[in-house]
């Protein structure tokens, strides 16, 4: 597997470089300069030539990726052009933590609402449920990331009544069924299980905690995991924007888990496990979730390296100070090219090396694969 | 399949994804709901602008402080963030103003009220009888953060500074003092001798050059050849503040710490945080929550939304040709017929203010075509020419049957889409055929400094605290900073007369000379004056504005 790893990995060099390179060349076509960015409108027409000939903006293209290369390989990746003295390293450094969490926490969420509500949809394939749920994941699909976040803002923010008591009704709505529904099966002796009784008080407690402590949440701002507030500031400012990017992922995975998840129940295997008396949740979770998630594996690789490059739209939103915003608002747009290259290829090289872990994640799920046969 | 799933199944994942929304939710800080932030108070609205609401209002002050309040927090929304903490560095006071002023502090302070300019770190500012010779005379006890007293030796070093690479827009002033000449008295007295009589010379101390910086720090550079006060002014400014963070792209990107023996008493406010939200509506929603105390404010529509909430007093300043069409009068790449002023004149006489304003302001602009706006204290009584589409039309067809084609380049910044289809439009309407390009503003400020453009979207934002500057940097047919290549012997005559004007009549004057110059000579066109600043919560009083939008936060506290 190490092997595999190394040779994947070799494989990234090529495309490392050619992505570096294409950077630099798409950037040489944005219009703009930024010694305007550094003096400013009012300064002497002399002053952006010295400053332009000073940040090497004069060489060629090629010797410019050259030189920019040939530091790059060694690790060093250059001063901010807009900011001298400011390495583009120490701001990576400072912004990539931000934006990976923003995204692990988006795919955490996605991944532990889609999997119980894809897999459910299955079991119950055709049912108000299952069309419910098709509704919804439709519904958050067709919504752009910008208009999620406002909506999110306005609901969560500005009107934090309604996602509280929402909640809060939910969760109270969903225990008493439940009770209900183990009171019938009490009565009618067939079944004896504290389960529902125990995901029922869970319910009440859940609900209960939403409606007499749920947090309010800021507008914009963020406080890192490792700043003097700790875990619980960094949720409250972290959990707004990873909502907003993982309504749409819980859409994609929800929809992908139960079309691949129809199919596993259709085998045979399964059959003989449900003709055996299995528990249904062994059978769900243990015998037909594993195989079934190969398109959900991929596509949740492919989301993480992603999102890393592409939560510029939630950074701005709620303010946040991520890698794409770094790249965008203080790379591109005032003509920051080391920040742009340097950030890129940061980037790249997560997405990259997330798509190899990705393949070899398949021979972990798949003894098969592991094994050659397939 | 279907018949083994009960309700009990049908609800566990919607229980189960609720409960997981609310289990991820993190921690509690214990507040039930933004809803129950402190509501706001003591309104000051108005529902449309006028010179009085111009000028900065303070909060009602309350109280004051016997020393720096423990955990006290001031936090402010910025227009945008600055790359440096070096006054060397920073591009005027729309980018770092407030934050540098924090630092360093200024020798002289414009007071809107009087519409004069008052001492601040200095003591005195004292000019001879024909305003070439100015005496400056530091406040006794004034020193750095690191306990160095500020010497008048420093004030000089100071502007020669500024005088280096990489300096920003200042030398274009300090040009007119002569510094070979000028002369330190004593440790707190320095002497300025001007090559030409200014009036208004406080205002070159009240900018970059009058926030000193200590010599023995201010000249420490990094192997890249930059200042290291850049990043590290700690010691390097008289200012109220050190900075505790700096960290662009951060939120916030700076913050400041009181000083313990700053010279203007104890500094109420512990800490100052200094946020950058991206634009106007969503800094005045965190406003609204209590997130922000002060946020810049420069869109029209939301600072009249910020008015009418009632809720906040305000430092809002009017920015005269806040909104211009710069016109390339005949320098570096254009299409010939730009330097004839009749074409000018015909863009001028096609743009109507209220149109554009309706079309691409929602109705919210200042309209004006006045060269110094009718709301501003400089008003000479000279109005702006009024639209007259047919007297435009006269002109183009004018210059092309003298063989223009009529075709004509115009780019403008994206950041309203509207502005350049109704002003292209206002254009074509009157015979015109207008390329259009719209860019980020980076790039087409870029095509106005490299002098390849024929018209462009664009601010002069002359401010009435700033009013010599703006004048004297883009009209002066010697100034490097003059973009359109606008050269006329009677408008530079007009601005010396307006830097020597010993007062406000002869002041008036002159400005009165310059529109009319400017009416006839149209070297851009003036569609409306504009407003920016802050709004500033109720639970702040003690801030002190200062030129343009640049806030002093010495004095500022919180009130219970």
């Amino acid at each position: 597997m190490i092997r595999t790893f190394l040779h994947k990995l070799l494989q990234l060099v090529p495309v490392l470089l050619i992505v570096s390179f294409l950077t630099l060349a798409l950037l040489e076509l944005v219009p703009g300069d930024p010694s305007i960015s550094i003096l400013g409108a009012d300064a002497p027409a002399a002053e952006y030539e010295r400053v332009r000939e000073q940040l090497g903006l004069n060489q060629p293209l090629l010797e410019r990726y050259g030189n920019w290369l040939s530091d790059a390989v060694s690790g060093d990746l250059g001063d901010s052009a807009v900011r001298p003295g400011v390495s583009v390293w120490s701001l990576i450094a400072s912004r990539l933590p931000v934006t990976l969490q923003i995204t692990v926490m988006a795919l955490g969420l996605a991944l532990l609402i889609s999997i119980p509500v894809g897999v459910a949809a299955a079991a119950r394939v055709g049912s108000r449920f299952d069309r419910g749920v098709a509704t919804v994941t439709s519904g958050l699909i067709s919504v752009p990331q910008f208009v999620a976040g406002l909506l999110i803002v306005q609901l969560f923010v500005f009107n934090p009544d309604v996602p509280r008591i929402g909640t809060a009704i939910l969760l109270w709505l969903a225990a008493l069924m439940l009770l209900v529904d183990w009171w019938r099966r009490l009565a009618s002796g067939r079944d004896r299980g504290a389960g529902s009784v125990v995901v029922g008080c869970l319910a009440v407690g859940l609900g209960l905690l939403a409606f007499f402590w749920w947090p309010s949440f800021p507008r914009q701002g963020f406080s890192r995991l490792t700043g003097e507030d700790g875990l619980a500031e960094n949720l409250r400012t972290t959990f707004l924007p990873a909502l907003t990017v993982a309504l749409s992922e819980i859409a994609v995975f929800t929809r992908l888990l139960r079309s691949d998840m129809i199919s596993t129940l259709q085998e045979d295997y399964i059959l003989a496990a449900n003709a055996q008396g299995k528990p249904l949740w062994r059978i769900l979770f243990r015998d037909a979730l594993r195989p079934s998630s190969f398109s959900l594996m991929t596509v949740a690789g492919v989301s993480l390296g992603r999102l890393i490059g592409g939560t510029v739209i939630v950074e701005t939103i709620f303010n946040l100070p991520g890698m794409g915003r770094l790249i965008i608002q203080e790379g591109v747009v005032v003509n920051d090219f080391p920040i742009v290259q340097g950030g890129v290829l940061v980037i790249a090289l997560f997405y990259v090396i997330l798509n190899a872990l990705v393949d070899i994640s398949y021979a972990a799920l798949d003894p098969r694969i592991r094994r050659g046969v397939v | 399949m279907k018949r083994k799933y009960s309700t009990r199944h049908r609800l566990l994942a919607v229980a189960v994804g609720a409960s997981l929304v609310v289990a991820s939710c993190g921690g509690d800080d214990g507040e039930s709901s933004s809803s129950d932030e402190p509501a706001t108070s003591a309104p000051q609205a108005t529902d449309a602008p006028t010179e009085e609401t111009m000028a900065p209002t303070e909060p009602e002050a309350t109280e004051g402080c016997e020393a720096t309040v423990a955990g006290s927090e001031l936090n402010i929304g910025v227009y945008v963030p600055t790359g440096s903490l070096d006054p060397l560095r920073t591009s005027g006071a729309l980018v770092g103003g407030t934050d540098i002023a924090a630092i360093y502090d200024v020798l002289m302070r414009w007071d809107e009220a009087s519409g004069e300019w008052v001492p601040h770190l200095a003591e005195s500012l004292e000019p001879n009888s024909d305003y070439t010779e100015w005496t400056l005379t530091l406040r006794e006890g004034v020193t750095y953060a690191n306990g160095d007293p500020m010497l008048a030796e420093h004030v000089l070093a100071n502007m020669n500074r500024l005088l280096g690479p990489g300096a920003n827009a200042s030398r274009g002033l300090i040009a007119r003092v002569d510094l070979e000449n000028s002369t330190v008295v004593d440790d707190r007295t320095v002497t300025f001798k001007l090559f030409s009589p200014w009036v208004e010379f406080a205002y070159l101390l009240g900018d970059a050059a009058g926030m000193v910086v200590n010599p023995s720090l201010g000249d420490a550079k990094d192997a890249s050849d930059v200042s290291l006060i850049s990043t590290d002014p700690n010691g390097a400014g008289a200012g109220p503040y050190l900075v505790d963070k700096f960290a662009p792209g951060e939120s916030p990107y700076l913050v400041l710490k009181a000083r313990d023996d700053y010279w203007g008493g104890p500094v109420c406010i512990e800490t100052v945080n200094m946020v950058y939200i991206t634009s106007d509506q969503p800094k005045l929603e965190a406003l609204d929550l209590g997130e922000l105390d002060l946020a810049f404010l420069r869109t029209a529509n939301v600072i009249a939304d910020a008015r009418a909430s009632g809720q906040y007093s305000e430092a809002f300043f009017l920015q005269s040709a806040g909104e211009v069409i710069l016109i390339n009068n005949g320098v570096g790449t254009h299409t010939p017929v730009t330097a004839d002023k009749r074409f000018r004149q015909a863009v001028n006489l096609a743009i109507d203010s209220s149109v554009i304003s309706e079309r691409a302001f929602g109705g919210e602009l200042l309209e004006s075509k006045a060269f110094i706006d009718e709301r501003s204290t400089y008003y000479s009584g000279v109005a702006g020419t009024s639209a007259d589409p047919d007297a435009a039309r006269a002109l183009v067809d004018e210059l092309k049957a003298e063989g223009w084609d009529g075709s004509i380049r115009f780019n403008c910044r994206d950041t309203n889409a509207n502005l350049p289809v109704a002003i292209v439009a206002s254009l074509e309407a009157v015979g015109m055929t207008v390329e259009a390009t719209v860019t980020d503003q980076n790039s087409s400020i870029g095509a106005v400094i490299q002098k390849d453009f024929d018209m462009a979207c664009w601010g002069w934002n002359i401010s009435d605290s700033a009013l010599y500057r703006q004048i004297g940097f883009n009209f002066r047919s010697d100034s490097p900073s003059n973009r359109i290549g606008y050269s006329n012997p009677d408008m530079d005559a007009a601005i010396d007369e307006m830097f020597a004007a010993p007062d406000r009549e002869a002041r008036t004057n002159a400005i009165a000379k310059m529109s009319e110059i400017f009416n006839e000579d149209v070297p851009s066109v003036i569609y409306a004056a504009v407003e920016e600043g802050y709004a500033i919560s109720d639970r702040v009083a003690g801030i002190v504005p200062t030129q343009q939008t640049v806030l002093l936060l010495g004095d500022a506290y919180l009130v219970s």
